[in-house]
């Protein structure tokens, strides 16, 4: 794997010119995009419907909140297990909180900085201790911030959250059709994106995943990045369960598990290489809706779950071959990038 | 640059799917009806903003009513999907059987929202939060969809149609205890998950009782442990029951993976402990009998269950009754149901119809009711 | 001291050894029953087929790669040889083994062909499969379970019974244990595994088939998982369509405590049967020290997170001693 990470080379700003730009994989991903959006929309008549649709979106993109900085992670050729346990916990404090001092503005500030705390954990550990990978360590977390969630709510369910007017609203509001909640997403989505692709940090973060040695030599801090990307997500996951408990009105421990491995498909899907230095922020956001409306399609016409979860591993894995058939079409070799 | 065109034309996308969705209802024309038994009504499915035409005026006859499990998989869920699909056939009307992905509100709220977007008539839901669904249900309810509860009660339905009372199942975990050890000597529960919600209503009733009965008073309830309806973990729970308490009696397991794993430690250990509770006839053949583990145990029809809610959906649709306390209905099959008080001491707060009590299942019925479900 | 005897002693395993020691001990001061051979014999029955899918595991993450759909290969081909039974087309117990032996390699190899051949990263491909293989099993069983009076009695019979006083399937996870350590200790394969693994490029060029040998690990690891299918399902008695999910964090888990690099080309059989032993362990005594159940999740985090740290820590600690020594 490692011989493999030095070939590469640093893949920030990508080829130009219009060849380049059909064969890039968020062209193939925005063709994914638009087809499952046409087939939608004539399989079933209810599926053009402003408010239904946007009232989905809204429900996928609290888990695509997380899936943001997870791409950060996967291009440092890391990965979070944790974030689904460090969701549940945030909102099981900002719960605990909130009925303890009727304040909501405390509330959120205190998941917030759960959240910022989980991930910091996990980047300190993950620093102190380089010879762990990020998997085992957000493992350990992610049993362990779980468990600290059923430790403090046991059986109960903390709720009330939705008695509080302008913070339910931060889910339901909308401006005509569209939700404030999807805006804000978007503007979200366009920070991540210029930090990662306009930004020295950004390039770090791509000189990191593409060869870790070779950025501690070039002088880039590595250990402060990963702290950085780690806390940030952490910080993510804070702001996912502030909507999460805005949109539920309440929570119980089992909130919020599975978000890390569908966040992850959404960010692999998107073009993003676990190795780490690989990957396109845009792709990411195509991906994320490709995802979740490809769900609520299938959903309209009442697929079983079960066929729903076959296709979208099959999906999966089909998209990722065809993008490495799709890179024996250009005239470079295909990097190997499979271990 | 290039990733400002992509951007753009998402953006594109997303406005002009907005856009035709703002004009109004534009059903594409082209493929209207590829797949028959999902597609709902097309009367129902205008937009909800312009035209709040309730669909349960009773004019529709071609009804399609919904019901939502808690989730795939689970054998009596199944079973309860079932009794409803049936159901509504007879009634002539058009059921949608939905499993959420997994045991949480929020795959269940997301099912009620596409249902909501299908424009059904009705929804039977089976709630795995008995707050987290008010508002998606409310929001079903503001477009006139007829909403009820089965198996877990939530806040924000008209109606909850109840297996059996809280306390009548309690009621019979207590005295199978009582009857197990003779009148006296220790047991312990084991549970589903910790969130599971009709477990630990039961747990909290049967509490109560044993509180409350003199009778009860030399029974002594050692634990109770979560076995989070995995086998291996209610394996473990169990045989750690058997090694830190030699002195146990009897093993109280309320869900069907619990029973099934503690009868079968049991069996396997060749243990003198008798387990009670509630499992599926077709999954405890073999684990209740005389001599095996367990004598006897309780359960209550799935498929009933299902049928009744069915039932009751279509009697708000046309206008049968309004769910007020004291309200009667009556089945296609003749039987009449009694609207009663809500219960909200044990996580009860609708009104509620109760379909029938625990029935008990052992040696000379276990065969029967095994082919049944 | 014996030079050999410092040599162990330096090993990672060896610290492991003691991180597993020190472990039982606080449990066995908190639960005097622990140490006795009921409950003994009980972790080692309950975790036979974690402890079996660990060896498999390694074997994939020698070579660099991952498999997260062990536990959905599990469930597929457990419950195939319970419907088979169920529909009376098994026979008795060594088929419904075979059976699920087959749909675990098939599994397995179908996996490695999109890894080795669709250049597909081990994680990505897994994280599909193990979508695919969890959606499939629900889809053959019709979400229904297999209760234990329609799986075959001696098939039951074997699963739950002993052999020399040893449950059969420690007997089948020592088999399988002992295989392994032959194939990767004394075999051409096996080292070609690690070299693999090590370094690809050189392994290429040197003539080894790396697909080749990819292949046939991801298709044993798939064997191992159908072989654990059919153990799981004979052991509880019953087949049901989300049993085993989640089991491959915890078999994971017990790789990396066991000294496995997730990098590949590193770790020993008898380093990932300690750490397989210490999950085991460890998800045993939850239940037996009687802590309250609501504690019982974050102490697993714990612990394992304390684990592999200390396992860390004992690591650097004789590194800089084995320094100290060669500098003088």
């Amino acid at each position: 794997m490692e011989n493999v990470i030095r070939r590469r080379s640093i893949d920030a700003n990508p080829p130009r010119g219009l060849k380049a730009r059909i064969m890039r994989w968020e062209f193939a991903l925005l063709l994914l995009f638009i087809g499952v959006n046409v087939i939608n929309m004539n399989l079933s008549p209810n599926f053009l419907n402003a408010h239904h649709l946007f009232t989905n979106i809204n429900t996928f993109l609290v888990n695509g909140l997380v899936a943001l900085p997870m791409a950060y992670c996967l291009l440092l050729g890391e990965i979070d297990l944790s974030v689904g346990s460090t969701v549940v916990l945030s909102a099981t404090l900002l719960g605990i909180v909130f009925n303890a001092t009727e304040s909501m503005v405390l509330g959120i500030l205190t998941a917030l900085a759960v959240g910022t705390l989980c991930g910091a954990l996990n980047g300190l550990i993950l620093i102190k201790f380089r010879e762990l990978s990020a998997m085992i360590v957000t493992l350990g977390t992610m049993i362990l911030y779980r468990g600290l969630a059923e430790r403090i709510l046991g059986a109960e369910a903390t709720g009330g959250m939705r008695t509080v007017e302008w913070f339910a609203n931060l889910f339901d509001a909308r401006i005509g059709p569209v939700p404030f909640f999807f805006i804000f997403f978007c503007v979200l989505a366009g920070v991540f994106w210029f930090v990662m692709h306009k930004t020295v940090f950004g390039r770090r973060m791509f000189a990191i995943g593409a060869n870790t040695q070779a950025a501690r030599y070039a002088g880039i801090n590595v250990e402060r990045t990963r702290f950085t990307v780690f806390t940030l997500t952490g910080l993510m996951c804070g702001v996912s369960a502030v909507f999460f408990t805005s949109w539920m009105g309440s929570v119980r421990n089992n909130v919020g598990e599975g978000y890390e491995l569908e966040a992850i498909a959404m960010c692999v899907l998107g073009g993003m290489s676990t190795a780490g230095g690989k990957g396109t922020f845009p792709g990411v956001i195509i991906a994320i809706f490709t995802l979740g409306l490809l769900r609520f399609g299938l959903g309209l016409l009442n697929v079983n779950p079960q066929t729903v979860r076959i296709i979208i591993g099959a999906l999966l894995i089909t998209v990722v071959v065809l993008q490495n058939v799709q890179r024996l079409f250009k005239k470079k070799p295909a990097p190997a990038n499979a271990s | 640059m290039k990733r400002k065109i992509i951007a753009l034309l998402l953006v594109l996308v997303i406005a002009l799917t907005a856009a035709a969705c703002g004009g109004g209802d534009t059903t594409p024309a082209a493929t209207e009806e590829p797949t028959t038994e999902a597609t709902p009504t097309p009367d129902a499915t205008a937009t909800p903003e312009e035209d709040d035409d309730p669909a349960d005026d009773g004019g529709d006859d071609d009804l399609t009513f919904a019901i939502i499990t808690k989730s795939a998989g689970i054998p009596f869920m199944e079973r309860m999907a079932y009794g409803f699909e049936n159901a509504a056939a007879a009634m002539g009307f058009n059921a949608i059987v939905q499993h959420p992905v997994d045991t949480t509100a929020e795959a269940q709220i997301t099912v009620i929202n596409n249902l909501v977007a299908q424009g059904v008539d009705g929804i039977a839901v089976a709630s795995n939060d008995p707050y987290a669904l008010e508002s998606a249900l409310q929001a079903a309810r503001d477009q006139g969809i007829v909403v009820v509860t089965l198996d877990s009660d939530t806040a924000g339905s008209q109606l909850f149609v109840n297996q059996a009372g809280v306390f009548e199942v309690a009621q019979v975990l207590v005295d199978s205890v009582y009857d197990m050890t003779g009148g006296a000597g220790q047991f312990a529960v084991l549970s589903a998950t910790s969130v599971a919600t009709n477990q630990n209503a039961w747990i909290a009733a049967m509490e109560e009782i044993i509180a409350q009965n003199d009778q009860y008073a030399e029974l002594e309830w050692l634990t109770t442990v979560f076995g989070d309806d995995e086998a291996q973990r209610s394996f473990d729970e169990t045989q750690s029951l058997l090694v830190n308490h030699p002195g146990l009696d009897v093993i109280v397991a309320p869900t069907t993976v619990g029973i099934m794993a503690a009868a079968q430690v049991v069996l396997q250990q060749d243990s003198d402990v008798l387990v009670a509770g509630l499992g599926l006839p077709s999954d405890m053949l073999g684990l209740v009998g005389d001599d095996l583990p367990t004598p006897y145990m309780y359960l209550w029809n799935p498929i009933e269950l299902g049928e009744v809610a069915a039932y009751a959906l279509a009697a708000f649709a046309n206008g049968d009754t309004d769910g007020s306390v004291g309200d009667t209905f009556t089945s296609i099959t003749g039987t009449t149901f009694t609207i009663i008080a809500a219960a909200p001491e044990v996580g009860i707060v609708n009104a509620q119809i109760i379909v029938g009590l625990p029935f008990r299942f052992d040696g000379d019925n276990i065969e029967e009711w095994a082919q049944v479900y | 001291m014996s030079l050999r005897l410092k040599k162990l002693v330096r090993t990672r395993e060896f610290s492991l050894l003691i991180v597993l020691i020190l472990l039982s001990a606080v449990i066995q001061w908190r639960n005097p029953h622990f140490l006795t051979a009921t409950v003994i014999d009980s972790i080692l029955r309950n975790y036979s087929y974690t402890i079996l899918m660990t060896s498999g595991m390694l074997m994939v993450l020698l070579v660099g790669g991952i498999d997260i759909s062990v536990g959905s290969t599990l469930a597929l081909s457990g419950m195939t040889s319970a419907l088979l039974m169920r529909e009376g087309i098994l026979p008795n117990w060594w088929m419904a083994y075979l059976t699920s032996l087959g749909v675990g390699i098939l599994c397995g190899l179908l996996v490695g062909i999109v890894i080795t051949k669709g250049k597909v990263l081990p994680i990505i491909a897994t994280l599909g499969f193990m979508y695919v293989f969890r959606g499939l099993t629900f889809f053959i069983s019709d979400s229904q379970w297999v209760g234990m009076m329609q799986l075959l009695e001696d098939f039951r019979d074997f699963s739950q019974g002993t052999s020399l006083g040893v449950s059969n399937l420690i007997w089948i996870t020592i088999v399988v244990y002992i295989f392994v350590f032959i194939l990767l200790k004394w075999t051409k394969l096996g080292r070609q595994v690690y070299a693999v693994g090590s370094n690809i490029e050189a392994a290429t060029v040197s003539g080894i088939r790396t697909d080749r040998i990819k292949l046939f690990v991801y298709a044993f690891n798939g064997a191992l998982a159908g072989l654990s299918g059919a153990m799981f399902v004979g052991f509880y008695a019953g087949a049901q369509n989300n049993i085993a999910m989640g089991l491959e964090l915890d078999i994971i888990a017990a790789c990396v405590i066991g000294g496995v690099s997730l990098k590949g080309g590193q770790g020993t059989i008898p380093g990932v049967l300690l750490g397989a032993l210490t999950i085991a362990v460890i998800n045993r005594s939850l239940s037996l020290t009687g802590i309250d159940p609501f504690w019982q999740q974050a102490i697993k985090g714990a612990v394992i997170l304390a684990a592999v740290m200390a396992n860390v820590l004992m690591q650097r600690q004789s590194v800089r001693r084995t320094l100290a020594r060669r500098e003088i």
